[in-house]
This record gives C-alpha cells, sequence and structure tokens, in this order.
C-alpha cells in the first residue's frame, strides 16, 4: 500500500469485541473503518458514503438478516457491486462458503483459525491490483 | 456383527438393537445351535446423538470467545498498543498459545461431532497426492526442525492425480506427521513414503519414536485414547487424531495398518482406492 493511500473498509460484525479488535488492527495499517451490527445499518453507511472499498463482513448479524443477505444486495446494486468482500465468520459450513463465493465475495476465513495481520495482508493484496487495474 | 442392526416390525418400523450371541453345544460339546440375544437401544442412541448435538454446539459457541482473545493477544503481542517487557511477552505467548491449542482442541471436537452425526460432506476433486504431502511437511518442517527431527520423503515419481477430498486427505497426512514429531524423542527421524500399488495408493508416515505398548494397541483408534507412554510426556494430545483418520477413512472407503514396538517406533499405513472418493453431500465439511 503506498504511505498516504487510506482505504475505507466498512465492518459489519455483530460481536462488539470482535468489532473493536477488527477496527483497532485496521486503523493501525492505516484503514479508514466504518462498523455496523446489521444488514441496516451496513446499508445506510453505503448509501450515505460513496468511497467504500473494501467490506469485511461476519455471517450472523444483529437483526433478521444474515451476511448472505446482505451479499446479494450488494451484488445486486450496479454502485456496489465491485466493492470486494472478505467474509470472515466462525460458521464455516460448506454450504455456506460455496453460497459466498458463488455469489462474488473474494475470500472466506474462519475467524478463530486467522491472525487480523494476514487477513488484513491479503485484504491489502487485493486493494492493490484492484488499484492497478483502474490505472 | 455390524454397529448399526434395525430389526423390522410388521408395520415397517425400525428399530436399532445391539446384539450379542452364546452357541448351545450338547454333551458331546457340538456346536447344535446358537442363541442370539437383541436388545432394543433407541434410547441409548437418542442420547448419544444429543450429546453429540450438544458437543458440536457449545464448539461451536466456543469459537466467537476465542477469536476475541485471539485478536487481542495478537495486537498485544505486535505491540499496537504499546512496548512490553521482556516478561509481559513471555506471558502473553502463553497466553496466544493456550488459545490456539484451546481453538485446535474445538476444531477437533467439531470435526469429531460432524462425523459421528454424519453431517460432513466429501467433495472429491482431481487432487496429487505428491502436493498434499509437501504442503503438510512444509507446514510441520519448523516445530521438527526444533527437535532436531529428520524428515525423509520418498515419493513415487510421476504418480497420477487421484479424485480425493485434499480436505480430508490434508487432515489425514497432517495428524499422522504432528503424531511422528509429537512422539518422535529429539533427533530422531521420520520417514514419509507414498508409492501406487495396483489398485491403490499406499501412504507411510514411520518414526523411531516412542511407540505404543502392546497392550494398549487395540484401543489405537478409540476415541480421547492416549497411551500411558505418551500421557507421561506430553500433556497436549487430545486423542481425537487418529480417530477422526480411521472415521475418514472407514467413510471414504480407505484403510488404515500400524506396526508398532514400544521405544522403537511406529509406523503407518495409509491406504486409498485408486479409483478415490465418492461425493457425499453433507451440511458441515470437516477441519
Amino acid at each position: 500500500m503506498e504511505k498516504d493511500q487510506k482505504y475505507t473498509v466498512l465492518v459489519v460484525e455483530d460481536e462488539i469485541p470482535l468489532q473493536n479488535a477488527i477496527r483497532d488492527k485496521l486503523e493501525t495499517n492505516n484503514f479508514l473503518v466504518l462498523t455496523a451490527r446489521s444488514v441496516e445499518q451496513a446499508e445506510k453507511h453505503l448509501q450515505d458514503v460513496d468511497n467504500i472499498d473494501v467490506v469485511w463482513l461476519d455471517h450472523y448479524l444483529i437483526g433478521g438478516e444474515t451476511g448472505l443477505d446482505f451479499l446479494v444486495k450488494l451484488k445486486n446494486n450496479k454502485n456496489w457491486k465491485k466493492i470486494p468482500v472478505f467474509v470472515v465468520s466462525n460458521t464455516a459450513t460448506t454450504t455456506k462458503v460455496a453460497s459466498y463465493l458463488t455469489l462474488g465475495a473474494d475470500k472466506y476465513y474462519t475467524k478463530s483459525d486467522y491472525r487480523l495481520e494476514q487477513i488484513i495482508s491479503d485484504i491489502e493484496v487485493i486493494m492493490k491490483s484492484e488499484k492497478e487495474n483502474e490505472k | 456383527m455390524s454397529k448399526n442392526i434395525v430389526l423390522k416390525t410388521e408395520q415397517g418400523e425400525e428399530i436399532p438393537v445391539a446384539d450379542s450371541a452364546a452357541p448351545l453345544k450338547n454333551k458331546k460339546n457340538e456346536v447344535i445351535g446358537c442363541v442370539v440375544v437383541f436388545r432394543d437401544i433407541t434410547k441409548e442412541r437418542e442420547v448419544d446423538k444429543a450429546k453429540t448435538e450438544f458437543v458440536s454446539l457449545a464448539s461451536h459457541q466456543l469459537r466467537t470467545p476465542l477469536s476475541s482473545i485471539n485478536w487481542y493477544a495478537e495486537m498485544l503481542i505486535d505491540e499496537d498498543a504499546g512496548k512490553l517487557n521482556k516478561q509481559q511477552k513471555e506471558y502473553l505467548a502463553e497466553i496466544y498459545k493456550g488459545n490456539q491449542r484451546m481453538v485446535g482442541l474445538v476444531n477437533a471436537l467439531l470435526d469429531v461431532s460432524r462425523l459421528e452425526m454424519g453431517t460432513f460432506s466429501i467433495e472429491p476433486e482431481k487432487t496429487s497426492f505428491t502436493k498434499l504431502i509437501e504442503e503438510q511437511i512444509k507446514e510441520q518442517e519448523p516445530s521438527a526442525k526444533k527437535k532436531k527431527i529428520e524428515i525423509s520423503e520418498k515419493i513415487e515419481k510421476d504418480l497420477p492425480e487421484i479424485n480425493i477430498d485434499p480436505k480430508l486427505v490434508g487432515m489425514i497426512i497432517q495428524n499422522l506427521l504432528s503424531n511422528a514429531i509429537k512422539y518422535t524423542p529429539a533427533g530422531g527421524k521420520i520417514d514419509i513414503k507414498l508409492l501406487k500399488k495396483e489398485d491403490q495408493f499406499e501412504f507411510i508416515v514411520s518414526d523411531n519414536g516412542m511407540g505404543i505398548p502392546k497392550k494398549q494397541q487395540d484401543k489405537l483408534f478409540s476415541k480421547m485414547f492416549r497411551a500411558d507412554n505418551v500421557r507421561k510426556t506430553d500433556t497436549e494430545g487430545t486423542g481425537l487424531g487418529l480417530y477422526i483418520i480411521k472415521s475418514i477413512l472407514d467413510n471414504t472407503g480407505g484403510k488404515i495398518t500400524y506396526k508398532s514396538e514400544q521405544n522403537k517406533g511406529t509406523e503407518f499405513h495409509v491406504f486409498i482406492p485408486i479409483s478415490g472418493m465418492k461425493k457425499k453431500k453433507g451440511t458441515k465439511e470437516l477441519g
């Protein structure tokens, strides 16, 4: 990542302690962070802020909708569909992983098996290649 | 007899039963018949299923607080919240290590419950067995090096790709290799071989480690079994690894055999048919 380049991440995670940890680590790594605990809040952020570069998404969220519902909405919106999505969840069933990837998520991680640093470094790689492609 | 015997009532209802049999002999000690007793085990099955489901649910719920400990410990170790002194670093490293062990245990318990509930899926795809072995060796080399254990590999050249679930076979290789490293004393040796024998692949892991006491070998693949000699030296094992391997192979048409002698070493042979594994739809994946 270029030194002064800051990416904006929308973190959609319902557990506050986890959300705080993700936010802190992302900020340490020079990202701008927006947080949401429900699909509704996440959608509102997307409507209000037009430069969200990447989404960090959990499966189970507050309210009736899951990360999967959010991904469908994201991919069906012409303004949002190109935003890369990293799913970070503890409920890694085969069908769920397959559904997320088929619907266009970039990667799926089981939370308890990965370091924050690893996920962030993968996000940086994808962001960098996205920016390269834009040039 | 098979573990899954059912008796069918006239109405077509199936009742799971356990059976025991005894020969009937005449005065000359000749077998003239047999008494077979069937016992209704419906209740036992239900209790067993409830227990497995509970383990699955509890393990799943544990993953959230474990992730929290993991991530906060990671940030402290990385000094994101300020400089640490040497002792603080050491203590945090222990917290992180202990938590990693717990994550490993929860993952193993989830795998066991998925195997027992039959909810795991088998997703075969064209896979290089050789590549799977090399990936696992690379991953585990640091722990072998720490103990100055030499890993040598002898893999037959130009082996064809095989239609297997890479995750499941990866778990088998990973468990056998990590056991060999764990139970081989410093300076020991581990040999890994892969060969094609008629209609099957044979994968061999042998070590010159602690071995398994003869009188306990029949329990080797039982759930949570840990041999007396390893209990004394290693407190970290769960006794789930070999049980998981055996269950995977039983469910995918494979086989495992072993030879072991205490204080000399152990050799495991895994056989996987060249025809590969059959796809099975499930709600969960292992590993």
